[in-house]
């Protein structure tokens, strides 16, 4: 069976036709029964094991450590150690495939990937991923469709009009094209003149304000499908020498792309979304531009832009999103006197697919706001909602009276939420916590948190309380079955892996005194100030973007087949790696939720 | 056959290799061993077709050795004909590369040496050999032979109620029957290393309920 060996699962997925060969010359078929010990703690291992059918738990003392099933390979660290720390028991008959020690070590010294995956600490594998996604973004970009891109809109001049009017045409419009109508011609015809045909126009020596545009124009239009691919549209241009191309359905004309915008768009489609925003007049516009920021996310996460990357820009996009919407809709006096704010994911910079709306007015203290103030947060509220943000059924925003405030009054109530830490109380700190700017004066927001930094660190039992929540969720060793266990299981990652992660990082960083409100930040603040290790620090970042892009994944999935999006992930459609990498992932949430029960004694609540 | 046949017949052909070099297959096979089988052939008559291809692993404890196996490609004497290549899908051309029979047989005895042989449908395959064995080295397989499917049976018959016992009981014995039943994973079929290996894997199971 070694020509029946499965080189489409990781980590032996990266490897070369002689590296193949290399295994299965070396590989031998295991049979265990059930409850047999297949490495038992101390052993010195001589083989890479890679389950064919069947199952193996992995035992630290008598805490299960995971679960291997089909596919999956273990104990490579213990292979290169030379020793295993683990005892492997069959938990269901097992036929495996046994890879030889010596070839496993050749393998790691010819394929620096295989090496990565295999043993590596997290970060390596995350990094090893990665690095083989690299090369395929252009070309999926390349495979979005020319409607998607930024396609200009075609003005269109009778046959007739002379030059001097369609330049004056091209300065007011900034364009550099114009399409041209012949309809004396039998049949009518459309042609393009552009600042090029200018040159030829005047050199002709006939006065420009009586030339017709008509006779410089070039009569043979290239045209695409707005349905085309855009790396297509691209090919058409090259191909004819030219630097841009009608887009057209049949007789109608949508517009006119240029090859610079497919550049552009190649290049970073968010600029383009971002164009829009701020070009945008009115909140119809920003509600269009904001539709495309869902297809934008998808179409970087599919082509392996890294999920970190992905965030930040759809930080940005919102923010501007958001500052836009506002403008339109408050006073300029308004926004000059107050501070929007945005909370949880979106003010932590983590959120991709859109969720609740959590957001806040900080108001000057002294400043009088307009008496229709709060028909005005009612409207931005509307518009958010239009823009695929639900309301928050908390009513965390803006629209809620309770959200807008004079500074004063924030700092004010920002004190009680320490001073008396029911339930309601920590989890507003816990949202506000995260509050980011996006519209107004920053220093407002900056006031407050200062003022709440400076009262949190006396009140241990406080803390304690709001670290408390780390552990509200999480079934224990539950999930770890669950990775392989019965059909249809679902993972809620949220509750399982970010919840805790995040918000045991939010702790931290309140103990602490970080001001800095993305988990990533106040991860880089803690490693400075020695709470967190270096590796413990780069670990949960890697795992928090790890966790971030499975939920994206799912959450897409669920968007193409037109179903809501969910927030769960289905562990049977992992693929071996993703599943593998989850373990190690959840295994650093369960290593960090053991060092904040001991930071904040949650034991002792 | 029953075993005083089978000593017998072992006998007689001791008594054959006797002073030849091909003495050591009947040296007491070492414990725990064994060596698994499978030949893909022009066809399924022993008498006119040949062997084309050969795959054999040997078996040690739990263990099935495929980083040791033998892999053999045989020619042909006559042709392969294209009912056959659909099967196992070697061509005219990939046998062409093959070794004499003669060298394939030299090779396969020294890999199984005196260990006892498992197959399925074994019969068959071992048929297939001594016809081959004969003419070019002028003698057949000593070694005992474990059939997978009669083990099979035997196991299934002894998990019947006492009363189905007596009857004449009907057991589907096909390969992938047996793979189903006892859970084992079924690999791509008709390539003679994976039904070697599949065939182990069967056994090594097989004995393991046995026991």
């Amino acid at each position: 069976m070694p020509n029946a060996f499965n080189f489409a699962a990781s980590p032996f997925d990266c490897l070369t036709q002689a590296e193949q060969r290399l295994v299965r010359d070396h590989v031998d078929v295991v049979y265990f029964p059930k409850d047999a010990v297949v490495l038992e703690v101390g052993a010195v291992p001589e083989h890479l094991f890679v389950l064919i059918k069947g199952r193996v738990t992995q035992f630290d003392a008598d805490e299960v450590v995971t679960t291997y099933g089909p596919d999956d390979s273990f104990d490579g660290r213990g292979l290169v150690a030379r020793k295993s720390s683990s005892r492997f028991v069959a938990t269901e008959e097992v036929v495996a495939y046994a890879l030889a020690h010596q070839a496993v070590n050749e393998l790691i010294a010819a394929n620096t990937t295989f090496g990565a995956l295999l043993f590596s600490d997290l970060g390596h594998k995350l990094s090893a991923v990665s690095a083989r996604h690299s090369g395929h973004e252009l070309q999926a970009l390349n495979l979005s469709r020319v409607d998607e891109a930024f396609v200009r809109h075609a003005y269109i001049v009778d046959a007739g009009t002379d030059i001097v009017t369609v330049v004056k045409l091209f300065q007011k419009e900034r364009t550099t094209n114009v399409l041209v109508r012949d309809a004396v011609s039998e049949p009518p015809r459309l042609g393009i003149f552009t600042t090029n045909a200018l040159q030829r126009a005047i050199l002709s020596g006939r006065p420009l304000h009586e030339l017709p545009v008509g006779d410089l124009t070039a009569w043979s239009l290239i045209a695409v499908r707005p349905s085309d691919q855009v790396g297509d549209a691209l090919a058409t241009m090259l191909q004819h020498h030219i630097h841009r191309v009608v887009v057209a359905d049949g007789p109608v004309i949508h517009g006119v792309l240029e090859a610079l915008d497919v550049f552009s768009f190649l290049s970073n489609h968010s600029m383009l979304i971002g164009m829009q925003i701020t070009a945008a007049t009115s909140i119809d516009a920003l509600a269009e531009a904001a539709g495309q920021i869902t297809g934008m996310i998808a179409r970087q996460y599919r082509s392996g832009t890294r999920v970190g990357l992905i965030a930040r820009m759809v930080q940005d996009l919102n923010g501007r999103l958001f500052e836009r919407a506002w403008q339109l809709i408050a006073p300029p006096e308004l926004v000059a006197h107050s501070c929007l704010i945005v909370m949880g994911s979106e003010g932590r910079g983590e959120q991709l697919l859109k969720t609740d709306q959590d957001n806040g007015l900080i108001l000057r203290d002294g400043y009088t706001p307009p008496a229709e103030l709060a028909d005005i947060c009612a409207r931005f509220s509307d518009a958010l909602t239009r823009f695929g943000y639900p309301p928050c059924p908390g009513g965390i925003m803006l629209s809620n009276p309770r959200w807008r405030m004079s500074a004063a009054d924030f700092a004010r109530t920002a004190r009680q939420w320490l001073v008396m830490p029911d339930t309601e109380s920590l989890m507003h700190l816990a949202i506000f916590m995260d509050a980011h700017t996006v519209s107004g004066d920053a220093h407002l927001l900056e006031e407050v948190r200062a003022a709440l930094m400076g009262l949190s660190t006396d009140n241990e039992l406080m803390l304690t309380r709001f670290a408390a929540a780390v552990e509200l969720f999480g079934s224990q060793s539950g999930w770890w079955n669950r990775l392989l266990g019965d059909a249809g299981e679902r993972l809620d990652l949220k509750k399982e892996g970010i919840f805790p992660l995040v918000h045991g990082v939010r702790s931290l960083a309140l103990a602490h005194r970080v001001a800095a409100t993305g988990t990533q930040p106040r991860i880089d603040a803690l490693v400075a100030q020695g709470v967190l290790s270096p590796q413990m620090g780069t670990e949960l970042v890697d795992s928090l973007y790890f966790f971030m892009g499975l939920r994206l994944k799912a959450g897409l999935d669920e968007m193409d087949r037109g179903q809501p999006v969910s927030g769960a992930v289905d562990v049977k459609a992992l693929t071996t790696l993703d599943r593998d990498l989850l373990k190690d992932t959840l295994g650093v949430v369960k290593r960090f939720k053991a060092q904040l029960r001991h930071r904040f004694k949650l034991g002792a609540l | 056959m029953s075993g005083w046949v089978a000593r017998l017949r072992r006998g007689w052909r001791q008594r054959q290799l006797k002073d030849s070099e091909w003495r050591f297959l009947c040296d007491a096979p070492p414990a725990g061993e064994w060596v698994a089988l499978d030949c893909e052939t022009t066809g399924l008559n022993p008498r006119t077709d040949e062997i084309i291809a050969i795959g054999a692993v040997r078996i040690v404890g739990g263990r099935i050795l495929t980083s040791q196996r033998l892999e053999l490609l045989v020619r042909p004497e006559h042709g392969v004909s294209a009912e056959s290549i659909r099967v196992h899908r070697l061509r005219e051309q990939d046998v062409e590369a093959g070794l004499p029979a003669e060298e394939a047989m030299r090779r396969l005895l020294n890999f199984i040496g005196p260990r006892p042989l498992v197959g399925y449908y074994l019969e068959f395959d071992v048929a297939m050999i001594n016809r081959t064995l004969k003419r070019t080295l002028g003698l057949a397989l000593p070694q005992e032979t474990i059939e997978v499917s009669s083990l099979y049976y035997d196991h299934v018959f002894q998990q019947l109620p006492p009363h189905r016992q007596q009857e004449s009981t009907e057991i589907d014995l096909r390969f992938a029957t047996i793979m189903d039943a006892l859970d084992l994973p079924m690999r791509e079929a008709h390539d003679a290393l994976n039904d070697a290996v599949m065939a182990a894997l069967a056994f090594i199971k097989l004995r393991q309920l046995g026991t």
